[in-house]
């Protein structure tokens, strides 16, 4: 049985699907978000699609969030205090020194997240091998520990120099502030990560604890709010370097989930792409607020280690998303030299566009859409009637000012804020040296299927892939998640037989840390550990990952000579060179997958059917460059291959399709539309 | 191959695929490198050029080292017929009187690439290796009159003919390295680079046809060339009088002129080539003013030849910016350093929205050498150092960065150096002393401390701005001093800016001291609450509040 329930919080709406096995039967809905508490349209979404008996027979609710990183990008996180060693209390304010942008003379760098007063200096020392060159000294904590209780301070991080390679001293620090009356949240650089180089793993511990009060707190509320409603199933939480982990994790290892809300459109994009034969492909993902864009090759996002964002280092692995301030919420307006704009504004749920009749006036993307026709008649599956005279009014508001009509402006606000998006689509495929004719654009999100055509013209993509539950494909995605959990340890071996034995058991120490994480509450038969080795000629720095498959249960089963050989081979591989000298081992890492149970694959899926009162809308063709006459059509009504123009509807989504387009359904139910001109 | 037609899209896939190739070059330097300037540092760069050498893209990393690869590789196009360039072959030189611009520890290696046998571009990585020779360890010595003292020359040879290394080549190498196996282990890693930047560059034009991928590059290059004289056309058109001066007191001094097609840095009439290394080559004092330059007309990413058309150098022969053999060159950085902060200096008023203040403006390049005390291998660390930026009229300067001349540079982080060197750092952090008071104040300086472990360590700086500091604008103060002390065991204390090869016991102590950079406005106008946050912050003392911003 895996029944389950995906939740995935956007900026503009929470997206809701429940998919139940015994049935093949999935629901899916879309509520606005309540950013003040996110938890509260998740519980309302819930509610009204599901009885407390239904919800009770749930097994897995799966969940993505932005509740981290709108914490980290507002800056709206806890006051963290730092604990450091002694004379490096201005590591996280000299960085690595570099600047970001090397011809910008005028270049700053983020304000530090935790100011210069409340980074508290500890006399301790160790030595790189772990080996204590000066005692911690417990008065410096006390006192410490006095000074955060009186500024107020509700989360420490503790970051001390080499704690990489020995806990103990970070483990004591911490002691002793519980002891002394300490009563917040406390992060360990050793428990966030084993690796060295102090800014990256300070910064990482510091972010952990800036955002671990607000996410522990919202998936605690979360937790019990779903338990009273009668779910009884495990609660699991999208990672920000794929897979999933439990709420329990999650709240002691936020900072892994800081990327969590746009992997799960990622990830649902990868598991299709493996469906189609591993096409490669570049998703637009567009909802209320922004815009995410991800590379999808060989069936798979591309995953990168040690992340930055928003300027800050993040030791831990993240899919690469990247994200712009543009989706069907974003508000037009005239920038100071009174050029037309779009974004990064977005008018949210509340009030919405201005067509929503709830009080907004400012021209949204929503609303210059809906204004050519290309929504159809406006009337959204939640029963809400959109309103042209209002959207009208908000565009006149701006178009005016520069002698526009509205509907001049109207185009321009979707040119615009199509452009920055094809933009954004460059910036993670020909800045790659990668050529977007040759990819396919898998468009979802509420606005997706909308701006698709737009989007492909402008980069030159031939074919647009819509999938099924387009509008909700992100919490679709989360649906496939399997739990996944990484350790690793940097300490540097030469490689022999006799070392490799201590490899060993550093492997066994990690999955046992792994075991005590996991926390898992629902059975499985597929718990897989996975082995990895970063390794190099010594007198490098940098390593290569090796995939270890050879091993029993975690253990590595090979000699010394064979590792070497093929540590050789992947070498060469990747550097197209061939060295022969001794070989070290830098970091050890080990990693558990368990696999949810299988989803079935064999239900045909299912689109609801749409009332449509209207067979045709007078629309703009961006194609013809003139209004014509759109058929509209709703999407279960596709079952073989028709021509544009066309106004596609289907519950959570609206696609667009100009006159120069074919479309067809595939097997798995997904519209492909074909540009005619090619 | 394809049949995509030639149109604007497929010139932004070839750049871009070149940038990409550049940065994979760049990664896979990185990642095989064998010593930390390399790999953790960053001090060195990748390029390709078009099959006459002229720069069409660049990896990420040091500014300074961007427009620096093409004139290896004019270098070899000169000495060598074509037929003498074939697939395969690696060319070397670290010679600045030849293509090698800088000093005799930046050996840039370049490549040919080939596409149905025509020859379409280059590529090229520039490196510093730790030691080729020389009269001192690491090859720089402040007390060099020779170029002959700072070790082996490479005088654009070929190393690698046909895809087979010339062993007799090798072996020069390695005989003349202290430290042979982090020297292979570089050149190793930097031919590795130029490798894979070929192979990527193959596989563009097979793929777009060699026609189109030559034309792409060229009109690119139009590209970089019409968007710097866009920038030209919008600064106020003169010439420019600036003027420095060096830390012995001798003036330095550069007219700038500028108008709608040349952007012209006349350097003549400067102080005659040092007797020592502080010497730059002329194509080096050309890559200062292609800084300069960048910085004044785009801080996009847009950078190759075409860009640096309108832009004309005039040295005299025989004078530091451009000095005759045999002079030194070790420490070129630095005076490549003074003559683009002079140029700076110069021009960074005509920028309407903002001035800046002068930077600690000194790479504070640092040598230590000795024996890890646990494994007894030797080790050469070589690392440039951050300080203060100058403030601006629109706010405070940014603390604790690297000089202009790099970029995406990286400092040593504290752990690496602890696990791989041996040595000891005691403290990283924000300078206390005086500089740069303003209404915006300059960034800070650091202070840095390595202890030594073990026995006949050393060490070598030639760090400037120790006495002639960061200029103030409007009534701002002027910012602080680079220098190091070495703090004995038994306490006693010296203070340098420049020494060489000098020894160090176990418990010495080696204290990195970068100033603060320039301030701006007078400091009685500092706003109230901006003192009083720097105050609760530990930037300023109650006593610095008191006496520089009458604090009270």
């Amino acid at each position: 049985m895996s029944s389950r329930i995906g939740v995935d919080i956007g900026g503009t709406f929470t997206d809701f699907i429940v998919y139940d096995e015994n049935d093949n039967k999935v629901i899916i809905d879309k509520i606005p978000t309540t950013p003040a508490d996110p938890e509260k349209a998740v519980v309302e979404v819930i509610k009204r699609n599901l009885t407390r008996e239904q919800l009770s027979k749930i097994d897995f609710f799966l969940h993505g969030t932005t509740v981290g990183l709108n914490a980290l990008l507002e800056r709206k996180g806890s006051k963290v205090g730092l604990l450091c060693t002694k004379g490096f209390r201005d590591i996280i304010e000299i960085r690595r020194g570099d600047r970001d942008e090397m011809y910008n003379l005028f270049w700053q760098p983020p304000p530090p997240l935790v100011p210069r007063y409340l980074r508290l200096e500890i006399e301790e020392r160790l030595f790189a091998n772990g080996d204590i060159h000066t005692n911690l000294n417990s008065e410096d904590v006390k006192k410490a520990c006095e000074y955060l209780n009186k500024e107020g301070i509700n989360s420490v991080a503790i970051a001390f120099m080499n704690a990489y390679s020995n806990k103990q001293h970070e483990l004591a620090a911490k002691k002793i502030l519980l002891e002394n009356g300490f009563n917040g949240e406390v992060s360990l650089s050793s428990l966030v990560s084993g690796e060295y180089r102090e800014y990256e793993r300070t910064t990482t511990t510091i972010i952990d604890a800036f955002v671990k009060a607000r996410m522990s707190n919202y998936l605690e509320t979360l937790k019990n709010n779903l338990k009273e409603i009668g779910f009884k199933g495990s609660f699991l939480l999208t990672r920000s370097g794929s897979g999933s982990m439990t709420f329990d994790e999650a709240s002691e290892r936020p900072f892994e989930t800081i990327m969590s809300g746009p992997v799960a459109g990622a990830e649902g994009a990868g598991e299709l792409s493996r469906k189609l034969k591993n096409t490669n492909m570049v998703t637009a993902d567009v909802g209320g607020t922004s815009f995410d864009t991800c590379l999808i090759l060989d069936g798979r996002p591309q995953i990168q280690f040690e992340g930055k964002i928003v300027g800050l280092p993040l030791q831990s692995p993240w899919v690469d998303v990247r994200s712009i301030g543009a989706g069907g919420g974003s508000i037009a307006y005239l920038d100071e030299g009174g050029l037309l704009r779009s974004g990064p504004q977005s008018a949210g749920a509340v009030p919405g566009p201005a067509c929503y009749g709830r009080g907004g006036n400012n021209p949204t993307t929503t609303d210059a859409a809906f204004y050519l026709g290309m929504l159809g008649e406006g009337k959204l599956a939640s029963g809400l009637q959109l309103n042209k005279k209002l959207a009208e009014k908000a565009l006149k508001s701006v178009g005016s000012k520069i002698d526009l009509s509205e509907s001049e402006t109207a185009k321009g606000i979707l040119k615009i804020s199509s452009a920055n998006m094809a933009d954004a689509i460059r910036e993670i495929t020909i800045e790659q040296g990668i050529d977007p004719r040759e990819l396919k654009l898998l468009a979802f999100g509420g606005a997706g299927p909308l701006m698709s055509n737009l989007i492909a013209e402008d980069l030159e993509i031939k074919e647009i892939i819509i999938p099924p539950y387009s509008g909700n494909f992100s919490a679709w995605g989360l649906l496939g998640a399997d739990l996944l959990q990484m350790n690793a340890r940097t300490k540097i071996i030469r490689l022999s037989d006799a070392s490799l034995k201590e490899c060993n058991l550093i492997l066994e120490n990690l999955f046992s840390e792994l075991e005590d994480r996991q926390k898992i509450d629902f059975s499985t038969n597929e718990k897989i550990r996975e082995v990895a080795l970063d390794m190099r000629w010594a007198g490098q720095e940098h390593t290569i990952t090796l995939k270890i498959n050879n091993h029993i249960d975690g253990k590595i089963n090979l000699d010394a000579e064979k590792l070497k050989q093929d540590f050789m081979q992947e070498y060469e591989k990747t550097f197209g060179s061939k060295l022969d000298t001794v070989v070290e081992i830098v970091s050890t890492r080990a990693s558990v997958r368990v696999a949810l149970p299988r989803k079935s694959e064999s239900g045909k899926i299912e689109e609801d059917s749409i009332e449509i009162s209207s067979k045709s809308i007078n629309c703009f063709s961006f194609n013809a460059d003139k209004n014509i006459d759109f058929s509209i059509i709703a999407r279960n009504e596709i079952k073989s291959e028709m021509s544009g123009p066309m106004i596609i509807l289907e519950s959570t989504a609206v696609t667009y399709v100009d006159q120069n387009y074919n479309i067809n359904t595939d097997k798995l139910g997904n519209l492909i539309l074909q540009n005619k001109e090619n | 191959m394809s049949s995509i037609k030639h149109d604007p899209i497929t010139t932004e896939i070839i750049q871009s695929s070149l940038q990409a190739a550049c940065d994979e070059m760049f990664v896979a330097m990185r990642k095989t490198a064998m010593s930390s300037i390399i790999y953790e540092v960053l001090d060195f760069g990748t390029a390709v050029t078009d099959s006459n050498g002229n720069i069409a893209a660049s990896g990420a990393g040091i500014p300074a080292f961007i427009a620096m690869c093409d004139k290896a590789v004019q270098a070899v196009i000169k000495k060598y017929d074509s037929n003498q360039i074939k697939e395969g072959d690696v060319f070397a030189t670290n010679d600045p009187y030849n293509g090698g611009v800088t000093h005799l520890n930046d050996v840039i290696v370049v490549m040919p690439v080939f596409s149905k046998g025509e020859r379409i571009a280059w590529t090229a990585n520039i490196a510093h290796w730790p030691d080729l020779g020389g009269m001192a360890p690491g090859g720089i010595s402040a007390d060099a009159k020779e170029i002959f003292q700072e070790g082996l020359q490479l005088p654009v040879i070929k190393m690698i003919e046909n895809g087979n290394p010339i062993q007799s080549v090798i072996d020069i190498i390695t005989a003349n390295s202290r430290v042979p196996q982090y020297t292979l282990g570089d050149m190793w890693a930097a031919i590795a680079s130029i490798r894979v930047g070929e192979k990527r560059i193959k596989d563009i034009a097979n793929k777009y046809g060699t026609e189109i991928f030559k034309n792409s590059v060229q009109q690119f290059m139009d590209y970089g060339e019409r968007t710097s004289l866009d920038a030209l056309s919008s600064l106020p058109h003169g010439t420019y009088h600036g003027e420095d001066l060096l830390d012995d007191g001798r003036k330095i001094q550069v007219d700038v002129t500028i108008n709608d097609k040349e952007f012209i840095v006349d350097l003549r009439n400067n102080p005659e080539q040092d007797d020592g290394p502080n010497n730059a080559s002329y194509d080096g004092t050309v890559v200062s003013a292609q800084m300069a330059f960048k910085g004044i007309t785009s801080s996009d990413f847009i950078c190759n030849a075409g860009t640096f058309r309108p832009l004309k150098v005039l040295c005299d022969e025989g004078s530091m910016f451009n000095p005759v053999r045999p002079a030194a060159q070790g420490i070129y950085y630095e005076t490549d350093i003074r003559s683009y902060d002079l140029i700076w200096k110069t021009i960074s008023h005509l920028n309407p929205n903002k001035s800046s203040a002068g930077s600690f403006a000194s790479i504070c390049g640092t040598f230590m050498g000795g024996q890890h005390p646990d494994t007894g291998a030797t080790f050469i660390i070589i690392e440039p150092q951050v300080g203060g930026w100058g403030a601006s009229s629109v706010g405070d300067g940014c603390s604790a960065n690297f000089s202009a001349f790099h970029g995406d540079t990286f400092n040593t982080p504290a752990e690496i150096s602890e696990a791989r060197h041996g040595v000891y750092v005691d403290q990283m952090r924000l300078t206390d002393e005086d500089g740069g008071e303003g209404k915006f104040r300059g960034g800070k300086g650091i202070v840095m401390d390595y202890r030594v472990r073990s026995k006949n360590a050393w060490v070598s700086v030639a760090y400037t701005r120790s006495k002639s500091l960061p200029w103030a604008l409007d009534g701002g103060n002027e910012g602080g001093s680079n220098y190091i002390e070495v703090i004995r065991k038994n306490g006693d204390l010296e203070k340098y800016s420049v020494v060489t090869g000098l020894t160090l016991e176990p418990e010495d102590v080696v204290r990195i001291h970068t100033g603060n950079g320039g301030g701006c406005g007078k400091p009685e106008l500092r706003d109230k609450s901006m003192i009083e946050e720097d105050l609760l912050n530990e930037y300023i003392t109650l006593e610095q509040a008191k006496k520089f911003y009458k604090y009270n």
